[in-house]
């Protein structure tokens, strides 16, 4: 249901073509001496896009993909002053009782209403007056207690590709005069402070372009991802 | 973002077999693989499956997976299975999960008891849910609702619905649908665009329609494997089918909870299911199929077991839980009915008992309030009531304007449940100096 209502929105918010982040610092900050960035587990997914619409996950390109964004993610942020570390899966994380893994799921929540509410026109919360105020919560003080990090980052990317089935329709489509959608690539990330599980970043893509099963086109996407983020 | 995840697989989770005709061409394993691959299974391969097994062939080999098969990476199956695996990594991690090991250990020993050498590639979540369903996914993660359980009154049912569900997986029916979804929706897009408006309206009906009739020759597929594997282990496959009569019965019932809750609706018409666009085939044919496949292959031979005891003696520990969380889904007609097919088997009656007095306690219509006080009076002459029952005939008695009855319930019920963490607050309200 949701992914339905985000792919709406992306379509509207590709309209409206306005700024796509939000930050509430412009510094990265630590009580050491080193920024440490904790990174999650990327969260992606590549699909076929059929002709009726109907997406089909891809794992190969997935996997492709989630090399390629990790590499350039890694690449990018060098500039930034900061040290990253990987966030590694433990047997805890298939816990029920896992902080960690409940903080993953939350944020998989967080991230999408951000999204939903703060960036889409029609979603706005009058209560929230336009003010940038999201957050995890202070349970996120346990990822820093347990990687010695200051901030987590989380990325979420989804990119569809259409069959050449879906390209006939397209044809089709265009010769009739009926506009028919293509592959659709749509991301967000958001850097969480660790002290508060405040988003102080957030930065979203979506757009009907890009390719993120080869290297170079990925590191232009992720460039894009990262758009803002604080030095 | 899961919830369309869980939403797409609800459609493509499987959770059925039948019509006897013989006389269909025999097909070898090979044959049956090389259907399965092209997703073209039909009541042949169906009625072959069966002629297989009654040659003595072996009914794990038909599917053509090996136990611990992963799917390559290139292939669309992969996909599929990364997509599960993410939903799976989210159930492990769900508060809907039930822990307790003794019903989790139970469900286990028997899917690996009929699912063999699958076994280590079958993975079960049994899941806090009063909505009577399991279902399996492609990738071997099995849904097993608590709800369901209840439904259950012996181990060859529970056996047969599991059978069910493995039958999914080895059949690989989630890959065929998909694969079917995408040729067929393909298609329709392309005749619908070209022909437009009323043709386009055709395509998505017969798209709809084409891939609910597939889905329920896959349901009748698995329950034949569901059959034949009650048979491998010695269950009664004719106690199984009664599952279905349980169920036929519950949907008789649902008519008049439907009634209740859209009285004085006129845009709503009750009525029973089954339609062009059913995923399942219907309970009674369900059933008659079971009866036909009992007659076919445990005619005569035996004894097989029904597991009654087996059952009961994991069942017991839980099923008030269940039977209150099937109270609060608020459909009194299919709780009644329910509990009335569950008293035919002898144990805790005074159990049931109590929780039909529930039932119109929480109902409230004119004269509930007497028929949960005589279902309460009743309960205490059986075995196997809660102590909560006296508290229960308490709230009952005050309602009834009874006040010195219902006081003396409520002690009955501090007496008996001492410990209970409600205890300070009843003894509030009958003014029970501590």
């Amino acid at each position: 249901m949701k992914r339905a209502l985000l792919l709406v929105f992306v379509g509207l918010v590709l309209a409206a073509c306005q700024t796509t982040s939000a930050r509430t610092i412009n510094k990265l900050s630590s009580q050491s001496t080193e920024k440490v960035i904790l990174v999650m587990p990327t969260d992606v997914e590549l699909s076929e896009l059929h002709a009726s619409g109907l997406t089909t996950p891809h794992a190969e390109w997935t996997e492709n993909a989630r090399k390629h964004i990790d590499d350039a993610l890694r690449n990018e942020l060098t500039t930034h002053n900061a040290r990253l570390i990987d966030y590694t899966k433990t047997a805890d994380d298939e816990k029920r009782t896992s902080t960690q893994a409940q903080l993953q799921k939350l944020h998989g929540v967080v991230g999408a209403t951000v999204f939903i509410n703060h960036f889409n026109p029609n979603g706005k919360l009058p209560a929230k007056k336009e003010k940038f105020d999201w957050s995890l919560g202070p349970q996120a003080k346990v990822l820093k207690q347990r990687h010695n990090a200051d901030y987590a980052l989380f990325v979420y990317v989804r990119d569809s590709y259409a069959t050449p089935s879906r390209v006939a329709a397209q044809v089709i489509g265009a010769l009739l005069g009926v506009g028919i959608q293509g592959g659709v690539q749509f991301g967000f990330c958001s850097l969480v402070d660790l002290n508060s599980g405040d988003i102080v970043w957030f930065n979203y893509l979506a757009r009907g372009h890009g390719d993120l099963r080869t290297q170079e086109p990925a590191v232009e996407s992720v460039k894009e991802l990262l758009l803002n983020f604080p030095t | 973002m899961w919830k369309a995840a869980a939403f797409v697989v609800s459609s493509l989770l499987l959770g059925g077999c039948v019509t006897g005709g013989s006389g269909a061409p025999k097909l070898t394993a090979d044959q049956i693989d090389q259907k399965v691959e092209s997703g073209d299974v039909d009541m042949q391969t169906l009625d072959s499956i069966v002629d297989t097994y009654e040659a003595g062939g072996d009914v794990y080999g038909l599917e053509g997976l090996e136990a611990g098969y992963r799917p390559a990476l290139t292939s669309d199956e992969a996909g599929i299975w990364m997509r599960m695996e993410k939903l799976e990594s989210s159930f492990k991690t769900s508060g809907g999960r039930v822990l307790r090991s003794d019903i989790n250990t139970y469900v286990k020993t028997v899917v690996c008891k009929l699912a063999g050498p699958f076994c280590g590639d079958i993975r079960i979540y049994i899941i806090d849910e009063p909505v009577p369903n399991a279902s399996m996914a492609p990738n071997g993660m099995m849904l097993v609702h608590t709800g369901i359980l209840l439904q259950f009154r012996n181990e060859s049912q529970l056996s047969a619905v599991l059978g069910h569900e493995i039958g999914h997986y080895l059949r690989r029916h989630s890959l065929q649908r998909i694969r079917q979804a995408v040729q067929i929706g393909d298609a329709a897009t392309i005749f619908g665009m070209l022909t437009g408006g009323i043709g386009s309206m055709a395509a998505a009906i017969f798209t709809h329609g084409t891939l609910s009739a597939y889905s329920r020759d896959h349901e009748r597929e698995a329950d034949k494997f569901g059959a034949l594997l009650l048979q491998r282990h010695g269950y009664s496959i004719r106690s199984a089918s009664g599952v279905w009569d349980q169920f036929i019965r519950i949907e008789n019932a649902k008519i008049d909870d439907d009634k209740e809750k859209y009285e004085g609706d006129e845009d709503v018409e009750v009525s029973k299911g089954g339609s062009f666009f059913s995923s399942h085939p219907g309970h009674k044919e369900r059933r008659d199929t079971m009866r036909v496949l009992a007659d076919r292959i445990q005619a005569g031979a035996g004894p097989y077991a029904d597991g009654r005891k087996e059952y009961w003696a994991i069942l017991k520990n839980y099923r008030l839980d269940l039977l209150e969380d099937e109270v609060n889904r608020n459909k009194p007609a299919q709780t009644l009915e329910l509990l009335k097919i569950l008293a035919e088997d002898p144990e805790s009656l005074g159990e049931l008992k109590y929780v039909e007095g529930e039932v119109y306690r929480r109902r409230r219509k004119d004269g509930d309030m007497e028929k949960a006080l005589a279902r309460y009076q009743e309960a205490l002459k059986l075995d196997g009531y809660p102590a909560k029952l006296h508290r229960a005939m308490g709230t009952v008695l005050s309602r009834l304007d009874r006040p010195t009855e219902a006081k003396e319930a409520f002690q009955k019920y501090l007496e008996a449940a001492p410990d209970a963490p409600d205890n300070k607050l009843i003894r509030q309200m009958v003014n029970i100096g501590s």
